[in-house]
């Protein structure tokens, strides 16, 4: 999401622009961000501001069930892992088990009904990531959100600390992620790190003092 | 400092598959460490992964910390001279492993066969984060070591998906069978150009890959085993 | 039709292209036969329909805000990369996965006739078209907004020059409006921003792309508004004719926002 810039309010500033050239007006879209429409060019002079309001209904326990229900747990395993591409500690993250149990599953261990149901609830979340907002669920899931230097929080994060509602709200782009985050998890903001991972002259990542 | 439990430290106990590339965090026993005495030891490997390799061949020394009976660790923010390793056996007895005597044992001293443990890819950022402590007094959160460490700990994930479907889901494997496939693996990453592995270098591609190695290691799969 | 530089780029950094026909209120499209005959005939290249209801604030100083619901119809296609809205007073197309000119002149020329042929003609009151580039180079190392020297022709960061040279610029934009004289127009606004996306995919997908590297928007909005005493009904031809004349302009302005060596990018395939 573009970061809005911030202001100096004064109240002498005319709420939308007045000109002698022909009103702007433009061209609507739903899938441009409500950031980049807070703009005078936008908004007509005098006249109705559109906000896009849509409703959507989610039924993200509805389609976790259909999931758990139609497959076993190999199943499952492998559409996370093989057709969606996450990784095996992100599964097991995601599904609220050791990775260690992962493990058993893999190699044919027993799975509790309640298991397989997490493992079905995340299915289901890539499932309405990939319908509605992203072309690759698995993939977006583990980039790090855009969010000011010092902060590494990834979509995982959220879903992991059950906060899917919020990550669907990033992946929709309805707000920026600074936004969402504020509601979802207030509190992130004083957890910022000194340090940043970068690409050295050789090529290697590695760790050090942020924003040198 | 992050504590972590036995459930989520370790990635297997007890048996490691041989598919899986030697990395940080892995533990051996029977090992001889130059300057310890004669008795061979149990060691953890404490290299960094970036550091351990040259192509798929091991460099030819390999730091590792001399493991021991610990008491169980409560407060993960103390104890900082060693590496936790509670039940490490499945046997509710707890060991660690001591950075003070970090040393280099030869790579062909550390054996498949002789793994015994080998950590989650969140245990293995613990690792990191507890190693940097210790060494240079410096403090760091886990998610800076995991965006560090992205591409090699995602490599090794592959390598382990693609021998395993060369050659099964087995924890003995023949050694040579294992360093084969390995091999095909990373050439499989040269390919065009090593479009592959310059790839993994941005963590955007890495579910690409994933998706990519899998379909490709089950390919190989299926022709091998008709 | 044909303009300076005119190409279609293989790692074209085209994020959203919207088409817009405004129009008169028509109650023919309040009528649920007749935007069921449409949702048929558009089935073919937009099967995945649903309703909506669209809340529209209207917001006049020293008045309390209305809200006004209308309700309204999507069509997207199977790929969830084009979709097309309908309300009744406007009718939209865009898409995330636009090759080139004719191919989407054609798609929105289709959901016209499908109005037309249902007997929705409307006065048409504005005919619009939209390109959206976001431009990312993660290879070029672009760290704050004069980095983009190489890529964006200078007059668009001229502006620069202007505050202290020492210090780092994190963000720019511009907006320019055009006017052409009879009710034709171009709005063009660009931005360095230093993350994130203005194409949010929200309701189409969009090709995989890294959100935290920064990026230069130029967004093109060609139109033609319809005043005027003699009202023009809505009728495939006169959007054809008014699509392409908006069409240039975007074009030609989107190939002098860039460089060559941006040009020479964008033309290298993907992998």
């Amino acid at each position: 999401m573009t970061s809005t810039l911030e202001r100096t309010t004064a109240t002498a500033i005319a709420p939308a622009v007045t000109s002698d050239y022909a009103e702007a007006n433009a061209t609507r879209a739903i899938s441009i961000s409500a950031s980049w429409l807070r703009t005078d060019v936008d908004l007509l002079r005098d006249d109705v501001h559109a906000l896009h309001g849509r409703t959507r209904t989610l039924d993200l326990h509805d389609r976790a069930h259909a999931k758990a229900t139609s497959a076993g747990v190999p199943e499952l395993l492998a559409e996370l892992t093989s057709s969606r591409g996450m990784s095996w500690s992100d599964v097991a993250a995601a599904a609220g088990v050791s990775v260690s149990a992962i493990r058993k599953w893999r190699n044919g261990g027993a799975a509790s009904a309640e298991n397989r149901n997490s493992l079905g609830r995340i299915a289901a979340l890539l499932d309405v990531l990939e319908t509605s907002a992203v072309a690759d669920p698995a993939q977006w899931m583990e980039m790090k959100l855009p969010l000011p230097s010092g902060y590494t929080i990834r979509p995982i994060d959220l879903y992991v600390t059950g906060h899917a509602e919020a990550l669907i709200d990033i992946a929709e782009q309805r707000q920026d992620a600074e936004s969402v985050l504020d509601q979802a998890m207030p509190g992130w903001r004083d957890h910022r790190s000194n340090y940043e991972v970068v690409v050295d002259a050789a090529g290697e990542r590695i760790i050090r003092p942020r924003g040198k | 400092m992050d504590a972590i439990t036995s459930d989520d430290l370790y990635e297997e106990r007890n048996g490691v598959s041989y598919a899986r590339p030697i990395l940080q965090g892995d533990v051996f026993e029977n090992v001889i460490v130059p300057g310890l005495g004669d008795t061979p030891l149990t060691v953890q490997v404490v290299m960094h992964p970036c550091s351990m390799r040259r192509g798929v061949q091991l460099v030819q020394r390999i730091q590792v910390a001399p493991v021991g009976s610990y008491e169980k660790v409560g407060d993960w923010d103390r104890h900082l001279r060693v590496m936790p390793l509670p039940d490490l056996r499945e046997d509710g007895k707890h060991y660690a492993a001591k950075f003070l005597d970090t040393t280099a044992v030869p790579s062909s001293s550390l054996k498949l066969e002789n793994r015994i443990a080998s950590l989650s890819r969140q245990g293995i950022l613990v690792l990191q984060q507890r190693i940097v402590r210790d060494h240079a007094r410096l403090d760091l959160p886990l998610n800076q070591f995991l965006e560090q460490s992205a591409p090699v700990l995602t490599e090794a994930e592959m390598q382990e998906s693609w021998v395993e479907a060369a050659l099964g889901v087995a924890t003995a494997l023949n050694a040579a069978d294992v360093e084969a496939a390995a091999t095909d693996f990373q050439s499989w990453l040269d390919e065009e150009d090593g479009r592959r592995r310059k790839a993994l270098e941005s963590d955007i591609n890495h579910a690409d890959l994933r998706r990519e190695v899998r379909a490709a290691a089950s390919k190989r799969h299926a022709q091998t085993s008709r | 039709m044909d303009y300076a530089h005119r190409e279609v780029f293989p790692s074209s950094p085209l994020a959203l292209v919207a088409a817009e026909v405004r129009f008169s209120d028509s109650a023919r499209l309040r009528q649920q036969e007749i935007v069921d005959a449409i949702s048929i005939a558009l089935e073919p290249m937009l099967p995945v329909q649903d309703q909506f209801q669209q809340a529209d604030f209207e917001v006049r100083p020293g008045a309390a805000p209305q809200i006004r619901q209308t309700p309204g119809r999507n069509f997207k296609n199977t790929s969830s990369t084009a979709v097309a809205t309908l309300t009744s007073d406007r009718l939209s197309l865009e898409t995330t996965a636009y090759s080139h000119f004719p191919e989407f002149r054609e798609q929105l020329l289709t959901c016209c006739r499908a109005l037309v042929e249902a007997g929705v003609t409307p006065a048409i009151r504005r005919i619009g078209l939209r390109y959206i580039d976001e431009i990312r180079l993660p290879d070029a190392g672009i760290a704050n907004v004069r980095d983009w020297a190489k890529w964006i022709d200078p007059s668009l960061l001229g502006q620069l020059a202007l505050g202290p040279s020492d210090a780092e610029v994190l963000q720019a934009e511009g907006t320019v409006v055009y006017h052409f004289g009879q009710d034709r127009g171009l709005n063009f606004r660009f931005a360095a921003l230093p993350q994130g996306a203005v194409v949010s995919p929200a309701a189409l997908v969009r090709a995989p792309f890294d959100q935290n590297l920064p990026f230069f928007v130029l967004d093109l909005d060609g139109y033609q508004d319809f005043s005027g005493p003699d009202a023009t009904l809505l009728s495939v031809d006169v959007v054809a004719s008014t699509l392409d004349a908006v069409h240039g302009p975007s074009g030609a302005t989107f190939q002098a926002s860039i460089t060559d060596d941006a040009r020479n990018t964008f033309r290298r395939s993907e992998k």
